[in-house]
């Protein structure tokens, strides 16, 4: 097809003028417009100077760009300009990729922005795919007026997730070969090799095909080579910092440019940091301590406000923080507290209950009921209780972004759900409950409810569990439900001597509980932390393992209950898991028996050595190896 | 700023020059309007004003014809093909698809259905086998004679997800993706299709365009359209223009009235200027000569442009005070 351009309507001369005699239209006008002018010289003076606003973009310099700058990524094509609050877009650009490790073109034109009173700014990085938010920034209380000169300076960020880990799971009994410590005879080759370190802050592109940016991955607190698990992580709402929590009494303030560690406050180390909590408006922290398996009196736990956080960023201020210690007594019992959360009011609420991590835990027959946690508000002035309220065993605490509290609550059961488990909505109109077996921590994004948990089947000797990604949206009633597989617990049974190769029994996961949540800020993936439960069903024989005839006819049965712990990387417009990496495993019991196959009498005698007490070598009673992932954080916050 | 500032001028003038020129044709008009005798037939240069005054015989009036637009333009087409994957939300969404190329871009869309009419009911299961692999679904498209494969996907997980790729069948590849996400009863609305498109599709796709076929009864007349020279008659081919759009049809021949004509070009339509050229023959007075009046109309016109341009040089509107410029820097 033939286009002209030159056609465009638009442009139409309006005298025809075939030969050129005529004077042109233009000229015509050109020489009324010298009249005018010479006739009225205000009305040729220059409009007024609308000014300029220039938007400078920072992100990370050479040579950590590579990795952790949005700008240097072959993927991003758009970048918009919303406001934070409303998530009205402002402005768009969009551009041609830059060929991958190159920043596109340096000036990028916006067109004419309306004047603005102060709001917060966002800033979005977009890839070709229109959605998918590759750098984010935030900037508060931008404005501009006309004829104003004005530079904001927009940090931008890749929103980057990380993750912690605990002290290392070691095993009292070590399996040995020969006197050797036998590899290959240990039920941990499962373990997550590039993974195995306990004591790194992981760092993780949600958005990466290799989302391990393990060159980032870092230590703190090294003493004599020995650095310190990171238990407890929170980014602020802007993007700019990562707080960290140490098992060695430190929080850190690491600055998100370069990922560099800009300094660190000493905190209580007796009792190790469990969460970190921000608010909304980054000026104000909350850090809850408590021990891993708490007293019932005593000192349960402390919680640390840093009532000026931009001056501990700014490192001119220690953040003015205010302890509240915990302390717990026969007369007035009080849980450590486990959770918390910012009040639209600007108000702490903080979550007193049972940690659900500990082995074991949550066990419902005993926490099932009224009055198992306490929410208590405590005044960031003086760290007195303002009000409390008494409720069912509760282990998150979340505000949407109309201001209403959302509630975990694993030991209570919805109606017409098969399992225990649920989340409530306190809503204007009334609370709104949702099934939810399996959930210790979900995540909001805006107005979305996101959580992953256990499928709500139930408890079988058959059941084979999978997870569950639920999804809520705004103004709807039901779950959005999809599922993944999660893998079984490989054990090895029977070695062939002098060969290392080995049979294994296979545990299929039975339970799940996810207990840690960050979720990227465009909801394109999840970072989750979850526990998975392997065991024989109770009351029952278990898993029958091999059969003897002689002396007597007889069975052989093995009963086993273990978890594993998995850092799973969720793609939630899918609803599939894309990464799996199990880091930690655990056996919290495991025996044998025969029983005779003529009367189906029990004879109680172990069957399986590596169960059985009384065999040299029964390393699988109490088996343990990798850790306990901790500190699910991700950039821009999380409410 | 300066261009910005540049532009505003430059609207300022226009709307002045229209005006001006509104005035002028209205004293011609009236001008013209008093001497209603036969017109001089002496020999005129070619460049005076166009013959539609009445005082010349009226050249009749332009013939006007639509014709289908994909025949005549022989359009790029595209197939446009839908996966679904448990969705049950937007059904029909490919019609109001189609609809949006239909009304907004120069594109020819070949639907299923359409697909179906060529290829036969057997084409449904051809696209489904393909899988949504590009080199099957252009073999489809091949068959069908397009140039492009437009492949809608629509999945559903809380959010209904689409994934729409333009796939080039000659090249077998994907030139252009985009995926957009509606969440759960959220209306879909027109300007978000367009939107789509436009992700999709380069700006001059959105452009569309008509077409103006202009004969003469004498060969080797000049034709102009909007005053810029077109080619004399025969014609090879019709002008292909801008639509929809208002066009000015001159066309002229030395010892012949000028002819001209305003014509309104709806997008893929054609349409058909039969110019009827009549030879001038009479002599007249030069005070009866219509650009005699003409001259002094458009006199007494400048006079009132000039006023005009004086008075809305020294009456501007107020600058526009609510936007600043803005751009964006990477440090």
């Amino acid at each position: 097809m033939r286009r002209n351009d030159s056609d465009d309507p638009a442009s139409l001369p309006l005298h025809p003028h075939p030969g050129g005699r005529w004077l042109s239209g233009r000229g015509f006008v050109s020489a009324g417009w010298l009249v005018a002018c010479a006739l009225s010289a205000p009305g040729c003076g220059g409009p007024p100077d609308p000014g300029k606003l220039t938007f400078l973009v920072q992100a990370a310099p050479p040579p950590d760009d590579r990795l952790l700058s949005p700008l240097t990524d072959p993927r991003v094509s758009a970048l918009e300009l919303r406001d934070a609050k409303t998530d009205q877009v402002l402005t768009r650009s969009r551009f041609d990729p830059a060929p991958a490790g190159q920043v596109p073109s340096i000036n990028l034109d916006l067109g004419n922005l309306a004047i603005s009173a102060p709001r917060d700014l966002r800033l979005l990085a977009l890839g070709a795919a229109g959605q998918q938010s590759l750098g984010l920034s935030l900037y508060r209380q931008a404005s501009w007026a006309f004829g104003e000169q004005k530079e904001i300076l927009l940090q931008l960020r890749r929103p980057l997730a990380f993750f912690g880990g605990s002290s290392r799971l070691v095993a009292p009994v070590q399996p040995m070969d020969g006197g050797k410590p036998a590899p290959y005879f240990a039920p941990n080759q499962q373990l997550s090799q590039t993974l195995s370190e306990h004591n790194k802050l992981r760092v993780i592109d949600p958005n990466s095909v290799n989302p391990l940016l393990s060159s980032y991955d870092a230590k703190f607190d090294d003493i004599a080579g020995l650095s310190s698990p990171i238990t407890a992580a929170a980014g602020t709402f802007d993007g700019q910092a990562l707080l960290v929590a140490s098992l060695a009494g430190k929080l850190h303030v690491v600055d998100t440019l370069g990922l560099q560690d800009q300094g660190s406050l000493a905190i209580d180390a007796t009792l190790p940091v469990q969460s970190i909590v921000v608010d909304p408006d980054d000026k104000v922290a909350a850090v809850l301590h408590h021990a891993k398996a708490p007293p019932l009196f005593g000192r349960t736990g402390r919680i640390l406000v840093l009532r000026d956080l931009p001056g501990l960023r700014a490192r001119v201020s220690d953040g003015q923080p205010l302890p509240i210690d915990v302390d717990s007594s026969a007369a007035a019992p009080v849980a450590p507290p486990i959770a918390a959360a910012f009040s639209p009011d600007g108000q702490l609420e903080v979550l007193h209950a049972v940690p659900p991590l500990l082995t074991g835990q949550p066990d419902c027959t005993t926490l099932g009921g009224a009055g198992k946690s306490l929410l208590r508000r405590y005044s960031m002035l003086d760290g007195t209780v303002t009000s409390q309220e008494s409720l069912p065993y509760t282990t998150a605490l979340s505000y949407t972004s109309a201001g209403e509290r959302v509630l975990v609550q694993p030991c209570t059961q919805a109606a017409n759900a098969q399992r225990a488990g649920q989340i409530l909505v306190r809503r204007k109109d009334g609370d709104q409950i949702l099934s939810a077996p399996g959930v210790a921590q979900m995540a909001v994004v805006g107005g979305a409810l996101i959580s992953v948990g256990a499928e709500d089947i139930p408890d079988a000797p058959t059941t084979s569990m999978r997870a569950a990604v639920r999804i809520l949206e705004p103004n709807t009633q039901q779950w959005a439900t999809s599922y993944f597989d999660l893998p079984a617990w490989q054990i090895p049974w029977r070695i062939t001597l002098g060969i290392p190769h080995a049979l294994n029994i296979f545990f299929a996961p039975t339970d799940v509980m996810a207990y840690g949540i960050a979720v990227t800020p465009d909801r394109a993936r999840a970072l989750v932390l979850l526990r998975v439960q392997h065991r024989t069903y109770p009351g029952k024989r278990g898993v029958y393992l091999y059969d003897v005839t002689s002396p007597s006819a007889r069975t052989c049965y093995i009963k086993w209950s273990g978890y594993t712990y998995h850092v799973v990387l969720v793609n939630l417009q899918s609803g599939s898991r894309e990464q799996d990496y199990m880091v930690g495993m655990q056996t919290q019991s495991c025996s044998s028996t025969f029983y005779d196959d003529v009367t189906d009498a029990d004879l109680r005698k172990a069957c399986f050595a590596s169960c059985d007490p009384a065999y040299s070598n029964p390393f699988l009673i109490g088996y343990e190896d990798g850790y306990i992932p901790s500190a699910a954080s991700v950039l821009f916050g999380r409410r | 700023m300066i261009s910005s500032h540049g532009t505003a001028q430059a609207v300022t003038w226009l709307r002045s020059f229209r005006l001006g020129v509104l005035l002028a044709a209205s004293l011609f008009s009236l001008t013209a309007g008093a001497d209603r005798r036969p017109a001089s037939r002496s020999p005129r240069p070619p460049l005076q004003v166009p013959v539609a005054n009445a005082n010349d015989p009226l050249p009749p009036p332009p013939r006007l014809a639509k014709v289908d637009a994909l025949a005549a333009l022989g359009s790029e087409s595209v197939a446009l093909f839908e996966y679904r994957s448990d969705a049950k939300q937007l059904t029909d969404l490919v019609e109001r698809l189609t609809q949006a190329m239909t009304q907004n871009t120069s594109l020819g869309v070949i639907t299923l259905v359409e697909a179906r009419r060529r290829l036969g009911s057997g084409v449904d299961s051809e696209v489904a086998r393909c899988d949504g692999e590009t080199g099957c679904l252009s073999a489809v498209a091949e068959r069908l004679q397009v140039k492009e494969v437009l492949l809608l996907a629509v999945s559903q997980l809380g959010d209904v997800v689409l994934a729409i790729q333009r796939i080039d069948v000659k090249e077998k590849r994907v030139v252009a993706r985009y995926a957009d996400s509606l969440s759960a009863g959220q209306v879909l609305d027109e300007p978000r299709i367009l939107g789509w498109l436009q992700q999709l599709y380069p700006p001059e796709t959105f452009k569309r365009y008509g077409q103006l076929q202009v004969t003469t009864d004498t060969q080797g007349a000049q034709v102009y359209l909007n005053a810029k020279p077109r080619g004399k008659t025969p014609l090879d081919a019709p002008l292909s223009v801008l639509a929809p759009g208002s066009y000015r049809v001159l066309v002229e021949k030395p010892h012949f009235l000028t002819f001209q004509a305003s014509v309104t070009v709806m997008p893929d339509s054609l349409v058909e200027v039969d110019a009827k050229l009549i030879a001038e023959v009479q002599q007249v007075p030069l005070y009866k000569r219509w650009y005699f009046w003409a001259g002094l109309g458009a006199g007494v016109a400048a006079v009132t442009a000039s006023s005009l341009a004086i008075y809305y040089a020294t009456a501007q509107p107020p600058p526009d005070m609510t936007h600043v410029p803005a751009i964006i820097t990477f440090r």
